[in-house]
């Protein structure tokens, strides 16, 4: 029998040294700096470990508006058109209406809600070139667009959170749509930084943004940066999260560091900096609600529901150390123990929590969390 | 603002050295530099393995941004993984960046890299269809390989049994005809379903041609309402694979917005597609090939890399037909013929492993005829190193027990003798990982025996694992309850005739419901589940529980103990978060059938046990154990340290380890469904091609996989087999003689071996 180690194998062989993998991490400014800064927890096993949320009310709300615009201006520039948006016509295994039928009653809904008169509700398929959609045509794109979350897995849990974002789009369109779809320069102007030391590259900061002008811009013009407007879709209220300073300044950074790559990328700055909370165009409020759909002038509306972030050279240097402080934070969380990873905030003493409530209300793993922002029980499933 | 001038090539060459602090004996050879320094048309870079072809890759980017003055926008580089883009964009932005602190520019005055479009063709094709709005393609869910499995289960007649009363599913003849072996079950069904639907696509197969064939050819006659119906199926429930996704973006380039994408778009400031670089090109299917030609029409500016002898993905539908005759296929389609270069120097391995890969393809007269293997030069080691040693070494087992032994006591003393720094630096590759009891299995027995820890993440085990079943235990305990008269659950109960489930899967339920109830931390656990069903109870039987869907359920029961525990544990945790995504899959195609409310109600037994088996044990938990679950491999550090890796030949594409064990090696080449698929479907494809016998293809498959796995090892290589080797797997000596005599082996290597 042959002794292994009797054996001449390999000897004389020069060992190789295990090499470091070259990371140089990419972090988006609201999918990875923003979502850290709001949950570690959240952002660590939905981002990180690759869990994946079963619905998310927020991400629906949010990105269904987000998408319906973007579709919305695009028709309305002739660069798409709604109309050819496939709406099925027919009953499938349960559904009572079709998707067509089902949009129908829908319309008639907002206009008992006085957000449509009837007479908008034409039957009225045709494209016409530059036009703002007709109800109509945008109940398609929501239809279309929600559809296809849904195909995502992005559910809507309420009807009462997938009408008010049907509402919302509706009177968005409507009140706003003529006044800035023909103003939209960019709806996906890339913004970028790289970090590095004096010998590498550490990593990829990057974020999207819609760039709006002031003015309406000439066909074909080039863009003049210096007119631009950074223009960032919130789902919320600006009521409720200017209440919130945690929240505010997170969505302050957020702007500013915008501000700091367009300028980078530009060379020059943003003529302003909005973040458009487009939940404030229907306030819980009955009588404000009514006072705002009654209002007619389109920049009037824009003041109650923008909020218009101040940016100095100083302000966006203080709001790009603290992106970066999270970048490395970030960077230290991935070198931690397993079990040390990603713990969730907690507040000072006497402060508000970090995280808002809306954000633990349906996070996934809100039972084991050891400092959610409110109680949850679960002593039963239903 | 001022943009940087462009540079001469030499200077361009001599700044970046400086800027990536290369010394003088540092440099791109000659080959390399050819191929960086091509100017417009068709270029072929022929790379062998470990023959430096990323690098030049990314010199190539640079050097037409900032050579050639090319606007980002204007190229297209795509690669066979999403890993090896991310290399890629890595390594652009740090040379660039490199060199704009070496020149002391400012970031706007050098070209911004992130703007090219990098990533794998998929990717590439919905995010270019995302940013140009193509309608058809307009809000799509993209499905992963096992949410189109869950897709055609739930949506497609194409997998229902032949002798069904309701919706009868195709003729055995018509699995026969394409090759499809394994029809009996389901799961077997839908997998042999994709094949067959996935290959029409990627053969980019003439559907009209089909239609009329079907007219008088039977089998087609089956086929063609089975692929009108998962059409349909994907256009009403939004969805797209991924060979859709090939077939929409091949019909985006011949619409009006596909006219903008490639010929630029003035009043938006988008430039044209000037140059398309693809990498891995041995591994291109029809349909990916008709994109590629299509890209590049109007300037003729394509660039592939790749080699044939490491293509491995006829199974995914790819053909080396578009890498060894793209000569031919270049002049048939653009009209020109195209520049090569080899690259022949191999960085990675001594001169005696790359011999042994050399004479393993050259001796083959069959492997070497043209048509099959492109012609190209013997690769030479561009390395030198102090000692000399023996890199090749042979392991003859007696059976597989043995085998295993004599490998784990070779892995042991290659660490007993620091041969390596980490554990991670050595491989074992197999055809399959699955950890069955005579492959894999007896060898990570070995493995466990001896404590050297080792990392298989493709075993297909984590439905296996206690902790998976203890969660599924808890999901079926609410699903199906049990209770005093039914204490094993509805559905043995009331078992009826073509109802029942298969022996395995009712084995596996009541291993899930075991593991659950051993559990003795999980009070709290057992009493929400109580009084949840208490509280379905007292609900009307026939309405739905709002909103309180099977993903749900799931959630509900890892956020308590032990779960939550398990939530922070390394090797619990990741588990946990593919159950996340299988339920998620799972739950987007059935999200219409949630739970009943009537669960437990004895009145509503019936329907409740008819729910249960066909909206869970069967649609979901026989896919677990007829499919195997793969464990969750970590994006940034494949390869983790501390542990011997175990892959596949497959998974091994791309990498590189100092010692490379290469088994199944007694096995020999195999005809199956693919090389089937591939002959059916031929004539029906807008370019069909020269094939040759399915036999031999299946010969020359196996034979490229091989040599993949011999060229991965930097210091040692270790043939594993059992008695005496496949011919086609071990190869020929020096003088042209077969290797697989077992004295001509011991004359050749360096044998190990043990006789009881």
């Amino acid at each position: 029998m042959n002794k292994i180690s009797d054996q001449d194998f390999f000897t004389g062989v020069e060992s190789r040294r295990i090499q470091d993998p070259e990371i140089i991490r990419s972090y988006g400014i609201t999918s990875d700096i923003i979502a850290y800064r709001l949950c570690p927890r959240n952002y660590g096993y939905f981002k990180k470990r690759n869990f994946i949320p079963s619905t998310s009310g927020q991400l629906f709300f949010g990105t269904i508006i987000h998408n319906v615009f973007d579709q919305a201006h695009l028709h309305y520039s002739g660069r798409f058109n709604l109309t050819d948006l496939p709406l099925s016509n027919r009953r499938r295994g349960f559904e009572r209406l079709s998707a067509r039928e089902m949009l129908r009653v829908n319309l008639e809904n907002l206009v008992r809600n006085h957000i449509l008169e009837p007479e908008e509700i034409t039957e009225d398929f045709r494209f016409e070139d530059p036009q703002v959609p007709n109800p109509l045509q945008l109940g398609n794109a929501f239809v279309n667009v929600e559809n296809s979350l849904r195909a995502r897995g992005v559910l809507n849990l309420s009807r009462g959170l997938r009408m008010r974002a049907f509402r919302l789009t509706q009177i968005f369109n409507k009140k706003l749509g003529g006044y800035v779809y023909p103003k939209i320069v960019d709806t996906e102007h890339t913004l970028e930084h790289i970090g590095q030391t004096p010998n590498d590259v550490r990593y990829l900061m990057h974020g999207v943004v819609d760039l709006i002008t002031e003015e309406i811009p000439e066909p074909g013009a080039p863009i003049d940066y210096a007119d631009c407007v950074i223009w960032d879709y919130k789902g919320g209220s600006k009521e409720i999260v200017e209440d919130s300073p945690a929240q505010t300044a997170n969505y302050d950074f957020q702007l500013q560091t915008y501000v700091k790559l367009f300028q980078d990328k530009n060379g020059i700055f943003p003529k302003e900096a909005n973040l458009i909370f487009v939940g404030s165009l229907l306030p819980e409020n009955e009588d404000n609600r009514i006072e705002i759909l009654n209002i007619e002038d389109p920049e009037l509306i824009l003041e109650r529901i923008v909020r218009r972030v101040e940016f100095n050279p100083e302000a966006i240097d203080q709001a790009f150390e603290v992106f970066e402080e999270t970048i490395d934070i970030i960077d230290l969380e991935h070198r931690r123990n397993y079990n040390e990873q990603w713990r969730p905030l907690a507040p000072e003493q006497g402060a508000e929590h970090p995280t808002p409530s809306t954000m633990c209300q349906t996070c996934e793993l809100r039972w084991s969390c050891e400092s959610p922002n409110g109680h949850f029980s679960l002593r039963t499933f239903i | 603002m001022i943009p940087m001038e462009p540079l001469t090539f030499e200077e361009f060459h001599q700044t970046l050295k400086s800027a990536l602090n290369w010394d003088e004996n540092r440099d791109l050879n000659e080959a390399q530099l050819n191929a960086v320094a091509h100017g417009v048309g068709l270029l072929m870079i022929m790379a062998g393995p470990g023959s430096g072809k990323s690098e030049v890759i990314v010199w190539r980017c640079l050097k037409l941004l900032l050579v050639d003055g090319v606007d980002p926008k204007s190229i297209i580089v795509t690669t066979f993984t999403e890993k090896a883009a991310r290399n890629l964009i890595n390594r652009i932005t740090n040379y660039i960046t490199l060199l704009r602190t070496y020149l002391e520019l400012d970031i706007r005055d050098v070209p911004d890299a992130s703007l090219i479009y990098i990533g794998t063709l998929h990717s590439l094709c919905n995010e270019i269809m995302q940013e140009y709005r193509y309608i058809p393609y307009q809000n799509k869910r993209l499905m992963d390989d096992f949410e189109q499995r869950f897709f055609v289960y739930r949506y497609c007649r194409v997998s229902n049994r032949w002798d069904g009363r309701m919706r009868p599913g195709p003729s055995q003849e018509f699995w026969n005809h394409f090759g499809i072996r394994r029809h009996y079950m389901k799961w077997d069904r839908v997998n042999g379903a994709i094949s067959i639907l996935n290959r029409i696509i990627e053969d980019n197969v003439n559907i009209d041609l089909l239609e009329e064939e079907a007219e008088n050819n039977e089998i087609f006659q089956e086929l063609m309402p089975f692929y009108r119906e998962y059409e349909t199926q994907l256009q009403e429930n939004y969805r797209c694979d991924f060979s859709h996704l090939q077939r929409f973006f091949l019909d985006f380039l011949d619409s009006e917005q596909g006219a903008l994408f490639l010929n630029g778009d003035n009043t938006r400031g988008k430039p044209p597609i000037e140059y398309i670089l693809v990498d891995e090109y041995q591994d291109t299917n029809p349909i990916q090939e008709s994109i590629y030609f299509r890209l590049a029409e109007r300037t003729t500016n394509l660039t592939i890399v790749g080699d044939d002898d490491q293509a491995m993905y006829r199974f995914r539908g790819a053909s080396t037909d578009a890498i060894v005759n793209f000569n031919d296929r270049c002049e048939e389609n653009l009209g020109v013929a195209p520049e090569i270069f080899q690259l022949r120097t191999n960085y990675r391995s001594p001169q005696r492993i790359i011999d042994l890969f050399n004479d393993y393809v050259l001796y083959y007269e069959n492997y070497n005829r043209p048509g099959v293997r492109a012609p190209k030069e013997r690769m030479i080691s561009g390395l030198n190193f102090e000692n000399e040693w023996d890199p090749i070494l042979s392991i003859r087992g007696q059976n597989g027990a043995n085998l295993a032994e004599l490998t784990v006591d070779i892995i042991q003393d290659i660490i007993n003798r620091n041969y390596v720094e980490d554990l991670s630096q050595i491989v074992l590759l197999f055809s399959s990982t699955r950890e069955g009891p005579r492959g894999t299995g007896l060898f990570v027995e070995q493995l466990n025996t001896r404590g050297i820890p080792y990392f298989n993440p493709r075993s297909r085990m984590v439905q296996q694992s206690v902790e998976v079943q203890q969660i599924l235990g808890a999901m079926i305990e609410f699903l199906d309850p049990s209770d005093e008269e039914n204490p094993e659950g509805l559905y043995v109960n009331h078992q009826l005739p073509g109802m029942g489930l298969r022996s395995d899967l009712l084995e596996f339920i009541n291993n899930c419901r075991a593991a659950y109830r051993e559990l003795d931390t999980a009070i709290d656990l057992h009493n929400a589940i109580q009084r949840s069903l208490e509280n379905i109870r007292e609900l009307n039987h026939d309405v739905f529980v709002r909103g309180l869907n099977i993903m749900n359920i799931f959630y509900r029961i890892v956020n308590l103990p032990p779960f939550s525990q398990y939530l922070d544990d390394p090797r619990i945790s990741p588990r946990i978060g593919i159950l996340s995504q299988l339920f998620e899959a799972f739950t987007s195609t059935n999200y219409a059938r949630l739970i009943t409310s009537s669960a437990s109600s004895s009145r509503n037994g019936f329907v409740f046990k008819r729910n249960i088996i066909g909206n869970f044990y069967v649609p979901f938990c026989e896919l677990l154990i007829s499919q195997g679950i793969n464990d969750f491999e970590d994006r940034e550090f494949p390869i983790p340290l501390g542990s011997v890796q175990i892959m596949t030949y497959h998974q091994a594409k791309g990498l590189e380890f100092p010692f490379v064990f290469l088994l199944n090696l007694t096995n020999n080449p195999r005809t199956s469904s693919e090389h089937v698929l591939e002959e059916v479907f031929n004539d029906f494809r807008e370019n069909p091609i020269t094939l040759h016998n399915r036999d031999e293809r299946a010969f020359h498959d196996y034979f490229r996989k091989i040599y993949v796995g011999k060229s991965r090892g930097q210091l040692g290589v270790i043939l594993s087999f059992i008695s005496r080797p496949n011919i086609s797997a071990i190869g020929f000596d020096q003088d042209g003689n077969p290797l697989n005599d077992i004295r001509r082996l011991r004359r050749n290597f360096n044998m190990y071996e043990r006789r009881s």
